[in-house]
């Protein structure tokens, strides 16, 4: 589906956060790249998509109301064969039954379980005075407790994207501290650039984070992402 | 971009509408101050008195015998319309509003007014500067709204959304030895703001350096690009005044949470080349850096610290800002050892002068010789006639106008960016106080940068040598065929 029609779909359901998945196929438009993720809306879909994308994968519930996936019981992950991928299925569609009966449920999205990464967060707001920024920072809990994050408005120029990265503390840790794998930087500058130009030409976006994104030497993926829009 | 504003600096006329009798009056001052020193025609307007200091009034802007390029209004707020309508018809250009009471009051009846006012004059091509403001200063035209404001122009150009700390940058200022090229204090910026002035200091040949004091920005991502425009071109130094209340609204993202209005427009000054200070005292010492030092292309400083622990707690404070402490270099170390043999291998960075008694090295010049060495970018010296206690001493006045010759020599003869630390405290004697205020008076007439304490200098010429460094990489970004 094409951005606009992402957008005005949850618009038109009067919901303002995109979910998983819509927010994946998002910003793989914008040049993002994002772990494969599809929607299953029945148990067998699910295994075909599992297959189809190979082994192991990671099943997480997807509903406009289950913000908090994990502690309900609606994320299962390393799953390894079509009949745990079966299970699995069953499990998150019970425990979101009993945990938020109310919940309208879109299904259960299906991704690649992603390589182990050093984590960094992609993110952007919009400030009431300067309109959409970016920000980077360390992933995980680093961003939370030390707020190791470097901001820039758009348009960044690629000079912006270069110093975003390179800002943060724990930059070092990008570079390959004491012998662990550096991270592809060039990569994360063009993933940071592609999102300033998607920005630009996107006012309708209030808030999105790519949280985590796993850098390799050799390229990075988005895990997970949110994005939420502005009322009209 | 934006010099086509520069018609708004140079008027050829000016009317003073509520030009005032009453000595303690704004209208009087404006018109006091036009009367003595502006070179083309002023008119007073007043409906009551039929003249000021000499001049006959006109009742209306209307019945002025031409056109006027720029009225500076101090009438009430309920006369604005009618003042709006008089300038159409004598084609003024720009509309200065020292009148205040429209939005920033609150109320709805007043911002309307404001509105309506805007409106009639887009419509008969007039600019507004204010409304709610101070105006115009430009020493070069004899604009001004202060009471004995300098009259020199300088290299600096200021905006100030509030008049007060406008006129406090050009007061506080000219007594570093700051001067100026215009400074617009701007208020409720209703039509022209900040971007548009930033752009046009921007181009203004005659401004090297910009201050500027700001609350709240009208258009924040023209602002930040009229910003980055400029910073290519001159250094822009900025103190931010209140924080925008971001709290309001909902936010669901840890980049929301984390990108607060404080750390956005921190992040937009590092973005933009701007130097983003935090106090009045710093904005100063920025634009008494940019102003009054040569070019600065890297941070190996040197030092002229004072004697004993002064040394030390100097060392401390340059490194604490960032500013590397070269050591003496080798070839120098080794020349001083052939003038002396005993101090020449002593001697350090920062110089402690004070080892030297009885040496061959003599203690004020032995900073000037250091500093020829290319290793050292910048320098640092002190100079102190006296302490604040214990009267007058006339050995130390001899010494410190010999430092104060050699430290001239540094930045004449080897043509190096100096900074001057020099003590702010009063002396608690006069004579002594005479002699300090002699030599103060003697290092601003020099061209120093002067600074109260060792820690403020470091921290402005820290600042001073990354903006530099900033501005090689955006110009080099600029230069690249694949840049916007």
């Amino acid at each position: 589906m094409a951005s606009a029609d992402l957008i005005s779909k949850a618009r038109s359901e009067g919901r303002l956060l995109l979910t998983e998945v819509e927010s994946k196929e998002l910003l793989e438009e914008a040049g993002i790249p994002v772990v494969e993720t599809k929607l299953a809306t029945s148990k067998e879909e699910a295994i075909n998509i599992a297959e189809s994308i190979g082994f192991p994968v990671v099943l997480k519930i997807i509903s406009p109301e289950v913000i908090h996936k994990s502690d309900m019981g609606g994320v299962k992950i390393g799953i390894a064969d079509n009949s745990s991928v079966g299970e699995a299925y069953d499990s998150i569609m019970s425990s979101i039954k009993n945990a938020m009966p109310s919940a309208s449920i879109h299904g259960i999205s299906v991704q690649k379980m992603a390589d182990p990464g050093t984590e960094v967060i992609i993110g952007a707001s919009t400030d009431p005075q300067f309109g959409h920024v970016v920000m980077f920072g360390m992933g995980g809990v680093l961003v939370e407790v030390l707020k190791d994050v470097a901001i820039k408005l758009v348009p960044l120029t690629p000079r912006d994207a270069h110093s975003i990265v390179r800002e943060i503390k724990s930059f070092p840790i990008l570079e390959g501290y004491r012998g662990a794998p550096a991270s592809d930087l060039g990569k994360l500058e063009e993933a940071i650039l592609n999102l300033s130009n998607f920005l630009e030409n996107h006012k309708e976006i209030k808030e999105l984070d790519l949280n985590p994104v796993f850098c390799y030497p050799n390229g990075i993926v988005a895990v997970d992402a949110r994005v939420v829009l502005e009322e009209n | 971009m934006g010099f086509e504003l520069d018609y708004i600096f140079n008027p050829k006329s000016v009317a003073v509408a509520g030009a005032s009798e009453s000595p303690d009056k704004t209208g009087h001052t404006y018109f006091k101050n036009l009367l003595d020193e502006f070179p083309g025609k002023v008119y007073p307007i007043n409906i009551r008195a039929p003249e000021i200091l000499g001049v006959p009034t006109f009742q209306s802007i209307r019945d002025l015998p031409e056109d006027v390029d720029y009225v500076i209004s101090a009438i009430p707020n309920r006369d604005v319309l009618d003042l709006v309508d008089a300038c159409i018809s004598k084609n003024v250009k720009t509309l200065h509003l020292f009148t205040a009471r429209f939005s920033e009051t609150g109320y709805e009846k007043e911002t309307k007014l404001e509105q309506d006012m805007l409106d009639m004059a887009a419509k008969g091509g007039i600019r507004i500067i204010g409304p709610n403001c101070m105006g115009l200063y430009n020493p070069r035209l004899g604009i001004s709204w202060g009471k004995g404001f300098p009259r020199e122009v300088g290299n600096i150009g200021v905006i100030s959304q509030s008049g007060s700390n406008g006129g406090d940058i050009v007061s506080e200022g000219a007594i570093r030895g700051l001067r100026f090229t215009k400074v617009i204090s701007y208020g409720n910026a209703l039509d022209l703001n900040e971007a548009d002035f930033i752009e046009y200091l921007a181009d203004d040949p005659e401004t090297e350096v910009i201050g500027a004091y700001i609350e709240g920005v009208r258009d924040g991502a023209r602002f930040a690009k009229a910003l980055r425009y400029a910073s290519a071109k001159k250094p822009v130094c900025l103190l931010k005044g209140g924080r925008t209340d971001a709290g309001t609204s909902m936010v669901s993202s840890h980049t929301a949470s984390l990108a607060g209005a404080r750390e956005v427009w921190e992040a937009m000054c590092k973005q933009t080349g701007a130097i983003n200070t935090y106090s009045m005292d710093e904005l100063l010492d920025m634009l008494v850096a940019f102003s009054r030092m040569s070019k600065a292309t890297g941070n190996r400083v040197l030092v002229g610290g004072g004697a004993g622990g002064k040394s030390v707690t100097s060392a401390d404070e340059c490194e604490e800002e960032g500013l590397a402490l070269q050591p003496i270099p080798d070839d120098i170390r080794n020349e001083l050892t052939e003038q002396d043999p005993f101090f020449g291998p002593w001697v350090t960075n920062p110089v402690d002068s004070s080892i030297m008694g009885g040496s061959n090295l003599k203690p004020h010049e032995v900073i000037e010789f250091i500093a020829k060495s290319p290793k050292y970018d910048v320098v640092i010296n002190t100079v102190s006639a006296g302490g604040p206690w214990g009267g007058h001493d006339p050995a130390r006045q001899q010494r410190a106008s010999r430092i104060l010759e050699h430290t001239i020599g540094i930045s004449q003869n080897l043509g190096k960016p100096v900074a001057l630390v020099l003590s702010e405290s009063i002396p608690e004697s006069r004579e002594q106080y005479e002699v300090n205020l002699e030599l103060r008076h003697k290092c601003i007439e020099q061209g120093f940068a002067i600074f109260p304490s060792m820690g403020r200098a470091s921290r402005a010429i820290s600042r001073l040598v990354r903006y530099y460094i900033w501005r090689t990489a955006e110009l080099e970004e600029l230069k690249a065929p694949n840049s916007k």
